[in-house]
C-alpha cells in the first residue's frame, strides 16, 4: 500500500447516521413481520408456466367432455324446394330461402324468398 | 434458507458495511440525505428479492451503487464533501479536505473503484462485479485514479 492509498484508508469520512440505522432497522423489522404474517411467496417463472399448462390442459379436457352443442351456421342456409305446381301444368317453383339467425330476439328473422318460375317440357318433376 | 434467516443475513450485511455503503452512496450523490434514501431503497429492493446471491457483499455494494445512481438521476447531485467534520485550522484536517476534494475531481468510475478497493476492502474481482466491468478495466481505473490523485497532490506541495 503506497502513501496515497494509506492516506485514503486513514481519511475520516462521513458515516452512516443513527437515523439511517433506524430506517434500515424499521425496514428489516417490517420485512420480518411480513414474513411472519405469511406474506405471499414470489412465484417463479416455471411455476407460472406449469399453471398455464394446467389451465390449457384442463380447458381442453372440459371442452372434450362437454356435449356438442348446436351452433347456428355462420352463413345463411339456402334451401331449395322443387314443388309441383297446383295446376299440374308442369310449372315448378324454386324457392330459395335464406334464413338469417339472430341471437337477439327483438330482431325479426329475415326471409328472403325468391320464386322463379321455370317451364318444363314434361311433368317429370 | 428460510425468510427469517434471509432477513438476518441482510441485517448482518448492513451492520458490517454500513459506513462503507454510506460512503459509496455519498460519493455518488454528494448529499447525505440522498445517500440515506439510496441506501434505504437498495435494502428495500434487496428484501424484495428474497434470494441470496452467490457473492452477497459485492451484490449489496452494487445495489447501493445502482440506487444512488437512480437517486442522482431523479434529483440534482449535491456538493457535499465526503470528509467527516467541517474543516478546522489543523494541518491534518486541511490535508484530508484537499484529498477529499481531489477524490471528487476524479471521474465517477475512478473514484468508485478507489473507494470500494481501499475503504470497502473489496478485491478487484469484487470491484469489477460492483461496477459491472471486467477486472482489467476496474484495475486500470483504480491505477489511473491513483496516478491522477498523486499528480494533483504533488502540484499542491510547494
Amino acid at each position: 500500500m503506497n502513501d496515497i492509498e494509506r492516506r485514503i484508508k486513514d481519511l475520516s469520512t462521513k458515516q452512516a447516521s443513527e437515523r439511517l440505522d433506524r430506517r434500515i432497522d424499521t425496514l428489516l423489522r417490517n420485512s420480518e413481520a411480513k414474513f411472519e404474517r405469511g406474506f405471499p411467496r414470489v412465484v417463479s417463472w416455471w411455476q407460472c408456466l406449469a399453471a398455464m399448462l394446467l389451465c390449457v390442459i384442463g380447458g381442453y379436457v372440459l371442452h372434450a367432455a362437454m356435449p356438442a352443442s348446436k351452433t347456428p351456421p355462420e352463413s345463411p342456409v339456402t334451401q331449395i324446394f322443387l314443388m309441383q305446381s297446383p295446376d299440374g301444368n308442369g310449372q315448378a317453383a324454386r324457392q330459395t330461402r335464406q334464413d338469417v339467425f339472430f341471437t337477439d330476439p327483438s330482431k325479426i328473422q329475415v326471409f328472403q324468398i325468391e320464386y322463379q318460375q321455370t317451364s318444363f317440357s314434361d311433368n317429370s318433376i | 434458507m428460510n425468510q427469517a434467516g434471509f432477513v438476518d443475513l441482510i441485517r448482518h450485511c448492513y451492520e458490517e458495511d454500513r459506513h462503507e455503503l454510506f460512503l459509496l452512496a455519498l460519493s455518488i450523490t454528494r448529499c447525505s440525505d440522498t445517500a440515506e434514501d439510496a441506501l434505504h431503497t437498495a435494502f428495500e429492493r434487496l428484501l424484495k428479492r428474497r434470494k441470496v446471491p452467490r457473492e452477497l457483499r459485492p451484490y449489496v455494494f452494487r445495489c447501493v451503487r445502482n440506487a444512488a445512481i437512480d437517486e442522482v438521476r431523479r434529483r440534482k447531485r449535491g456538493r457535499e464533501c465526503i470528509v467527516a467534520d467541517p474543516p478546522t485550522d489543523s494541518c491534518a484536517r486541511h490535508e484530508d479536505v484537499r484529498l477529499a476534494q481531489c477524490l471528487q475531481e476524479l471521474s465517477d468510475s475512478e473514484r468508485e473503484c478507489i473507494l470500494l478497493k481501499i475503504k470497502g476492502d473489496l478485491t478487484f474481482k469484487e470491484v469489477a462485479e460492483v461496477c459491472n466491468v471486467s477486472i482489467n478495466t476496474a484495475s486500470s481505473w483504480y491505477r489511473r485514479g491513483l496516478a491522477k490523485l498523486r499528480d494533483m497532490l504533488t502540484e499542491d506541495t510547494p
